[in-house]
């Protein structure tokens, strides 16, 4: 059994999860089963939100330790389902190491919608959230002005390489004061409230608040509060973007009706 | 209302492809998602209490994506968070930031305390739905073992 090659693959297979936003205790238990699956004499993983150490033992070797740093996190939920997919696969041996480390690579950097379809959800998200939170026709067209600005500054940002926070700053400012512009050149009062919850609501921290609650529930307290500090500073790059937006409205003169 | 609902799917839908859920779970995520708000809507119609509303539409969303999650054998993540969409407090924290700006700090107060209700009753949802699946993971591979052993 050559286990340098069996612990970097379930390695790999642990970075792909954490890379895609999955829980820490979910990493931890994928590389765990696959390193068990081929019974070395003992194999531990630790997982926090932004590293993974990995070490496998034999009685006959010396042993192997694999350390990575995870630097950025997006979420892509489908990478998550294959890789969890694959390692039950290869546990249930119906995998050799090969096949798996090739699927793991090719799964690493598999995408299933277009950029262009994702795009369109952004600002199909902002109008029909308005929809959802009550809103009327012309507040829906309001929001698809925002959405659009906002999938704009999404796809600028992440090719300047904005830091996420700097970047919900900036968008849910420009998004406030977009929707009061917007807003007044309309002859009809709109639901200014509406709009800008509905258009911030992609940046908001739900997958964080959520990750959060399962590792704290898994008893991973490190991981479960750093995730909760995550989805504070999510939450609190939104208020101030929100906040310097309508205060610009406010200078302007022009006035902010709930 | 019936408006609103349609809102939630399409949505929910959108959002889920946003986070890149495969394909054949979309239509799961997004009727787990809308009907969460209905139930949400409903609560709160009846009650009028949006903490309360958001606690059982979360508990409901948690119990449907814990079940397909068992039944399609993918991570419960995928069916949950796409799910909770709809809930997700963005109404509270936009008050908040509002009537901070207006200077109306007893409405600031009132909406920070809701907001973070409102993520509390995400999170107990979560808890509570989980550490029953958990209980039954744990009976049904004691079963499984105690079924080899004979």
């Amino acid at each position: 059994m050559d286990y340098q090659s069996l612990t970097d693959t379930a390695v790999l297979a642990g970075e792909i999860m954490l890379k895609n936003n999955a829980e820490t205790y979910r990493c931890e238990e994928t590389i765990t089963h696959m390193l068990e699956a081929q019974k070395p004499g003992r194999a531990e993983a630790v997982v926090l939100t932004t590293s993974i150490v990995v070490t496998a033992s034999d009685r006959d070797m010396h042993p192997i330790t694999v350390v990575r740093r995870i630097k950025n996190r997006d979420t892509n939920l489908n990478r998550i389902c294959r890789v969890n997919e694959i390692s039950r696969r290869f546990c249930a041996g119906a995998l050799t190491l090969n096949e798996t480390r090739e699927e793991l690579m090719s799964v690493s950097r598999e995408r299933i919608y277009r950029p262009y379809l994702v795009n369109l959800c952004l600002v199909m998200v902002s109008i029909f959230y308005t929809m959802l939170l009550g809103g009327n026709a012309i507040d829906c067209l309001n929001a698809a002005v925002c959405g659009v600005l906002m999938a704009a500054m999404t796809y600028g940002g992440s090719r300047i390489g904005l830091r996420p926070f700097i970047r919900d700053f900036c968008i849910c400012a420009a998004i406030a004061v977009c929707a009061c512009a917007v807003g007044r050149f309309l002859p009809v009062p709109v639901h200014l409230d509406l709009i800008i919850i509905a258009t911030m609501m992609p940046m908001m921290p739900g997958v964080a608040v959520t990750n959060a609650a399962r590792d704290t529930l898994q008893g991973d307290y490190m991981s479960g509060g750093a995730r909760m500090l995550e989805a504070f500073v999510k939450a609190l790059a939104i208020a101030l973007g929100v906040g310097l937006g309508l205060g610009i409205c406010g200078l302007f003169g022009w006035e902010v009706l709930l | 209302m019936i408006l609103q609902i349609i809102g939630a799917f399409v949505s929910v839908l959108c959002f889920s492809i946003i986070l890149e859920v495969p394909r054949k779970y979309l239509l799961y995520t997004s009727a787990t998602g809308s009907l969460g708000w209905l139930i949400y809507l409903v609560v709160l119609r009846v009650e009028n209490s949006t903490i309360m509303g958001s606690l059982i539409s979360a508990i409901v969303v948690a119990l449907l994506s814990n079940i397909l999650a068992r039944s399609r054998k993918a991570p419960v993540t995928t069916f949950f968070v796409p799910g909770i969409l709809p809930i997700v407090p963005g109404v509270g924290m936009f008050r908040v930031v509002y009537y901070m700006l207006e200077k109306d700090f007893e409405a600031v107060k009132s909406y920070l305390f809701e907001t973070f209700m409102i993520a509390g009753a995400i999170a107990l949802a979560i808890f509570l739905i989980d550490s029953i699946f958990l209980l039954f993971l744990r009976f049904d591979r004691r079963r499984a073992k105690a079924g080899k052993g004979k």
